[in-house]
């Protein structure tokens, strides 16, 4: 069931509302009930796996803390990353390894054929991060297979994220209230991450289309697509971000921050402070430290960084041109830290801004491209190999009929409209316009919902 | 004012989505969406296999979207949205222009311009062989925006079909037609503008004398007509006039169909209350239809192979044929026509819009 579909905001939310009406006590049921329904709903027979992650975390947390300190505690958490781990990797990587000893080998190894059940990159990570949060005394092991399950299967932040660690959520498992002001801030939060999806990621998501089906391309074309391919991921995953966080917020959830402007950043490292940060976070604390980090020689650091960014890469697609991906952001990271930041000090904001929206932008083509042969034709294309044109009939169509959708997706990007409000906008009026302007875009976002089927999320299938 | 805003925040949002929850709930479903003439999805059937296979879930969420309450306007406010706000240039492929609404065509494409080219071609070879053939092109109203960068290369159609075809005389009608001439809310041409289009076409197949001159026909006027780029659009745009144009010959003309579903009548005026208005002309698609005027100037016959444009062309022939035949290559197959129509020594007229042409594969 996605956020953005008739059947989640005008059915299965309202039903939801019972939440509100029933003791405390039961609420934990009820939305271990509803997050089940809701896996169930677009996923049937997974919603077994999901369950057998959740109860093999729970059993594995039971006995690393009753073996605390002891060696069997230390062989339960390989076991349960490895449970977690071989999941991730039959259901998502199977087909890509035999493709890939297929075409090394030259064998026929047949492919399993196996679709990916949706959300597992997530329910897999938020398990092991808990095992390994139990097995470092971060956190005590949830007695209770219930609630635990209840952690896992959340729905606010079961199928994309944000990557929610059990000891974020812990205390609000047991025991949590629901306020009117965090209600309201949900509401808000959860219409602003509609509109993002909808209105704004979903439009992008149709000239990035329509630039694929075009068979007039030329080099702004592609330029436009790349943009438009930036904005469409952005407002997409952030999107579901503010939903999730303010669905959150409903149910009084306090879920972490995914995004944090990121196309304001002047270097690539910090981009990804603002991107997907609970996955960079996941990946700081859960394999970059563990490897040695940056206290350590420099060979080996570069090593970590390495690893840290093939997995990143690997983690969000079963292609090779994902791990160019995460090679690219390797490479760039490096540069870095060894001499582009100290560089760039030296240079006008302006240079470095101007660089790392460069980076990001192509890197966006080679994460979006049809595998590395796509990789080679989008990137020809960008820098105008052959005989295409700078420019044609079509590319003008299509930049005259999303210019003001682009305008709007990039200053939204940025922190300027929201800084300008809160500036120039006096509180008596936000009172008013804010609540309007959050129905407003539930009912343009209804709107759009209803004209069209184009509305795949894009990290639902990491 | 932070408890005012979080209330009223609640209380509007929530208005919204229980609202329109229980107005699902509570309105009885419907059929058929006359905006967009298709059938609405119903609630599916609850199986297991529909449950496990989760086609349960596409078919809910295909129902939900169909039986939303306010669904035509929902659907309007989002073509505001895409054409006044974010000042897009189309909304599904449809925009407004000179008061008319437009639908973006496909690109030419040759493969299919060859393929009913070789149709033709091959229906002279065989059926056609003692006959007079001669063809023309219905331009889409698109032709008359003068758009250089479409990727609907109008001359080049034409050009493409006259090479490709094989003793078939081409008589142009492009220059007799205007933007004028369609109606606003629909792909169609009205019947009241288009007898230049006519004589055009009965001068080409050397029966002009015989026509039935503009003054001697009555025209008759129902309204409104939204036609159907106005239901599948959502654009706001204000309802044409239908125009129908009626003389002695129309009225002695009678109409014969091979399914049993046509009209006797050239002008079924029922059939202008239902899905399509403009299915007032000769009661719409129809495979083979025949017409015969008895009171006829001549008795000469004519055979039209047609789409849905020669449907209102058509009425203007019956003055001067004793009997004229339309076939339809989209309901029935070349090879069967033989079945139904007698082929001698009759005109015999190719007339296709540009859109069919370059969808040729959709005749059989």
């Amino acid at each position: 069931m996605l956020f953005s579909s008739a059947i989640f905001i005008y059915f299965f939310l309202p039903l939801l509302g019972v939440y509100f009406l029933i003791p405390d006590r039961w609420r934990n049921h009820l939305l271990l009930a509803a997050s089940l329904f809701f896996y169930f709903f677009g996923e049937p027979v997974y919603t077994l796996l999901l369950l057998f992650t959740a109860f093999s975390g729970w059993l594995h947390s039971l006995y690393i803390e009753r073996h605390r300190g002891e060696l069997s505690a230390k062989r339960a958490l390989i076991s349960s990353v490895v449970i977690n781990i071989a999941l991730l990797g039959f259901f998502k990587y199977a087909d890509f390894f035999i493709n890939t000893v297929n075409a090394v080998f030259r064998t026929d190894i047949p492919l399993t054929g196996i679709a990916l059940p949706i959300g597992i990159s997530f329910f897999t990570f938020q398990t092991m991060s808990y095992t390994i949060d139990v097995y470092r005394n971060d956190c005590p092991a949830q007695k209770n297979f219930a609630t635990l399950t209840t952690f896992v299967a959340l729905f606010p932040q079961l199928i994309a994220g944000p990557i929610v660690r059990y000891t974020d959520v812990a205390a609000e498992l047991d025991s949590r209230k629901n306020t009117i002001p965090d209600i309201s801030c949900g509401i808000s939060r959860f219409c602003i991450g509609l509109g993002k999806k909808v209105l704004i990621a979903n439009v992008m998501g149709e000239l990035c289309a329509a630039f694929r089906a075009a068979d007039e391309k030329s080099v702004l074309f592609y330029w436009i697509y790349a943009l438009a391919f930036s904005l469409q991921i952005y407002f997409d995953f952030s999107g579901y971000s503010d939903m999730a966080i303010g669905l959150g917020h409903i149910f009084g959830f306090n879920f972490p921050e995914n995004f944090n402007y990121p196309f304001i950043s002047r270097s690539v490292t910090e981009f990804w402070r603002r991107w997907h940060m609970t996955l960079s976070s996941w990946f700081r604390d859960y394999l970059y430290i563990p490897l040695g980090g940056n206290r350590t020689t420099r060979a080996k650091w570069i090593r970590n960084i390495v690893i840290v960014w093939f997995i990143t890469g690997f983690w969000h697609g079963a292609a090779w041109n994902f791990v160019l991906w995460g090679g690219i952001f390797a490479v760039f990271l490096i540069l870095e830290k060894l001499w582009l930041a100290k560089l760039f000090e030296k240079l006008p904001a302006g240079f470095s801004h101007i660089y790392t929206c460069l980076v990001v932008l192509l890197s966006f083509v080679v994460f979006n491209a049809d595998g590395l042969g796509g990789v080679v034709s989008d990137f020809s294309g960008l820098f105008g190999a052959g005989s295409l044109p700078f420019c044609t009939g079509t590319t003008l169509y299509y930049l005259k009929s999303y210019a003001v959708p682009i305008i709007i997706a990039a200053v939204g990007a940025t922190p300027v409209a929201v800084t300008l409000w809160h500036r120039f906008v006096p509180k008596a009026v936000d009172a008013v316009l804010s609540p309007v302007g959050s129905a407003c875009i539930l009912i343009a976002s209804t709107a759009f919902i209803i004209n069209g089927s184009f509305n795949p999320f894009l990290y639902f299938r990491f | 004012m932070r408890k005012f805003k979080d209330y009223f925040t609640i209380i509007l949002i929530c208005s919204i989505i229980f609202g329109l929850f229980a107005a699902h709930i509570l309105m009885p479903d419907g059929s058929l969406s006359l905006s967009e003439r298709r059938k609405l999805a119903q609630m599916p059937d609850l199986t297991a296999d529909a449950l496990l296979s989760g086609e349960l879930s596409s078919e809910l969420e295909e129902y939900a979207l169909d039986q939303f309450p306010l669904r035509e306007l929902f659907r309007r406010f989002h073509s505001f949205v895409r054409l006044d706000i974010f000042r897009q240039q189309d909304v599904n492929g449809y925009w407004i222009e000179n008061g008319h609404i437009f639908k973006q065509e496909s690109p030419l494409d040759e493969t299919q311009l060859l393929y009913g080219a070789n149709l033709i071609n091959w229906l002279c070879e065989t059926l056609l062989i003692d006959a007079d053939v001669y063809f023309s092109v219905v331009p889409d109203k698109n032709y008359f925006l003068g758009n250089n960068d479409s990727e609907f290369d109008y001359n080049r159609l034409v050009d493409i079909m006259n090479e490709n075809l094989i003793d078939v005389e081409y008589i142009d009608i492009f220059n007799t037609l205007s933007l004028d001439d369609y109606y606003r809310t629909d792909s169609h041409w009205s019947q009241d503008k288009i007898f230049d289009t006519a004589m055009a076409l009965a001068d080409g197949m050397g029966i002009a004398e015989l026509m039935t001159p503009e003054g001697d026909y009555e025209k008759h006027e129902l309204s409104p007509f939204y036609g159907v780029y106005y239901g599948q659009a959502a654009l706001s745009s204000d309802a044409d006039t239908l125009v129908y144009c009626v003389s002695d010959f129309t009225d002695a003309t009678t109409v014969t169909g091979i399914e049993g579903t046509s009209s006797e009548l050239v002008y079924p005026v029922d059939r202008f209350y239902g899905l399509d208005g403009y299915d007032l002309f000769l009661s719409g698609a129809q495979s083979v239809l025949t017409l015969e005027c008895p009171d006829a100037r001549s008795d000469r016959e004519l055979i039209i192979f047609r789409d849905s444009f020669g449907s209102s062309i058509a009425p203007l022939f019956t003055g001067a044929y004793s009997k004229i035949t339309l076939i339809d290559l989209r309901y029935i197959n070349s090879s069967f026509i033989e079945d139904y129509v007698t082929f001698a020594d009759q005109d015999v007229l190719f007339l296709y819009s540009a859109s069919m042409l370059n969808s040729s594969m959709l005749m059989r």
